[in-house]
């Protein structure tokens, strides 16, 4: 989605929600919770969106600010260990459980496994798993299509080195 | 166990919650939070600023009141130093580019790493650009009116003349100890803040990189 016609800053967000919530969920280490990243990233989004001007798509932009704020968090936490102040006009409801225990062990496997990898690798795999292509991924990390060609491989096989034995 | 298999858990973990934004309460809370901090950042630039323009007026009424002399030398250095001082702590606070989050991530390390460098930089440099030139110009403000014959100052000029040399002394001594303190101060910031910041940014963009 290019510049030509530049959605407006609710319709990124009500888009993404999922997404950037997902992306939280996973570099969101106690003290810090997902909801307090997540409003980090409407926020930062939010200050940047006018200065936004559609060199690249909305959605490589919006992820570039999650990843980079969830970075961010991660070496801001051994610093200070302030707490965010939340805000009401964001609420996270617990919907109906429809999961299956099943579901949810799978989950946290799949959580387990994200977490023995770097930080930096982790972002490649979120986007990844967010079905972005290695072109888009290339654009928000800043490496070439290659590198992330290479390092995604190598991403991926200990992912399922992990999961496999303890999914079986 | 197939990829698509990790897309669909992936992808089913947001279902469990439901994300309601209402962006018009939002929008107003974000703005509050910007005002507040913007706020926080001028009321700190502006006590400092308060600061150093006081140590600017003394020092300015001694260098009028007191004849061209190494103390008035003296007093024009320490207001230069004061004046570079606030001119050197708010540039170096001007985080911009750490502020830009859309950049890319790989950028994005890099410019956050360049903002540590120079704030470790500036608090391990802090006796060169700060306690150096002022400790220098307070030294010689006190010393250098020894040389004058106080009989011909006015009584204004007088309040700037330390006539007893133990107070002279004492006062050279808190300087130096007080400088010392500082430096002392600034570096252990540098190393208990900045060094380990500098070490994390260094590992994420090896293993970017890698």
């Amino acid at each position: 989605m290019k510049n030509n016609s530049k959605p407006s800053f609710e319709e990124v967000i009500k888009t993404n929600t999922n997404a950037i919530y997902r992306i939280c969920r996973i570099y969101a280490i106690s003290p810090l919770e997902p909801q307090d990243l997540f409003q980090e990233v409407i926020f930062e989004a939010w200050k940047s969106y006018s200065s936004f001007k559609g060199n690249s798509s909305i959605n490589t932009w919006l992820y570039r600010i999650a990843i980079n704020v969830c970075l961010r968090s991660k070496i801001q936490l051994e610093k200070k260990k302030s707490k965010t102040t939340r805000f009401d006009a964001i609420q996270f409801m617990a919907t109906e459980e429809d999961s299956t225990y099943k579901e949810d062990e799978r989950y946290k496997l799949l959580r387990e496994c994200i977490s023995g990898l770097n930080p930096t690798d982790t972002s490649l795999l979120v986007l990844h798993l967010e079905e972005m292509p290695y072109k888009e991924i290339a654009e928000v990390t800043g490496l070439t299509e290659n590198h992330i060609a290479v390092k995604m491989k190598r991403i991926r096989k200990r992912l399922f080195d992990c999961m496999k034995p303890k999914m079986s | 166990m197939e990829e698509i298999e990790v897309k669909e858990i992936w992808k089913g973990s947001s279902q469990h919650q439901q994300i309601q934004v209402n962006m018009d309460q939002l929008i107003n809370n974000f703005k509050f939070q910007m005002e507040q901090r913007e706020r926080n950042v001028r009321y700190r630039d502006l006590r400092e600023t308060i600061a150093a323009c006081v140590g600017i007026i003394i020092f300015s009424l001694a260098v009028f009141a007191l004849p061209f002399s190494i103390s008035s030398i003296g007093a024009m250095i320490v207001i230069g130093s004061l004046g570079y001082v606030i001119f050197k702590l708010q540039s170096n606070r001007k985080s911009k580019y750490t502020q830009e989050l859309f950049l890319s991530v790989n950028e994005q390390l890099e410019r956050q790493k360049e903002f540590i460098v120079n704030q470790e930089k500036l608090l391990s440099t802090v006796f060169y650009w700060m306690i150096l030139p002022m400790g220098i110009g307070q030294l010689l403000f006190i010393w250098g009116s020894t040389i004058i014959d106080v009989s011909t100052l006015s009584s204004f000029a007088k309040s700037f003349h330390l006539e007893k040399s133990g107070v002279r002394i004492f006062t050279s001594i808190f300087i130096v100890v007080f400088g010392g303190y500082v430096v002392w101060l600034n570096r252990k910031a540098a190393k208990v803040n900045w060094q380990p910041l500098l070490k994390q940014i260094n590992t994420l963009i090896q293993q970017l990189k890698s």
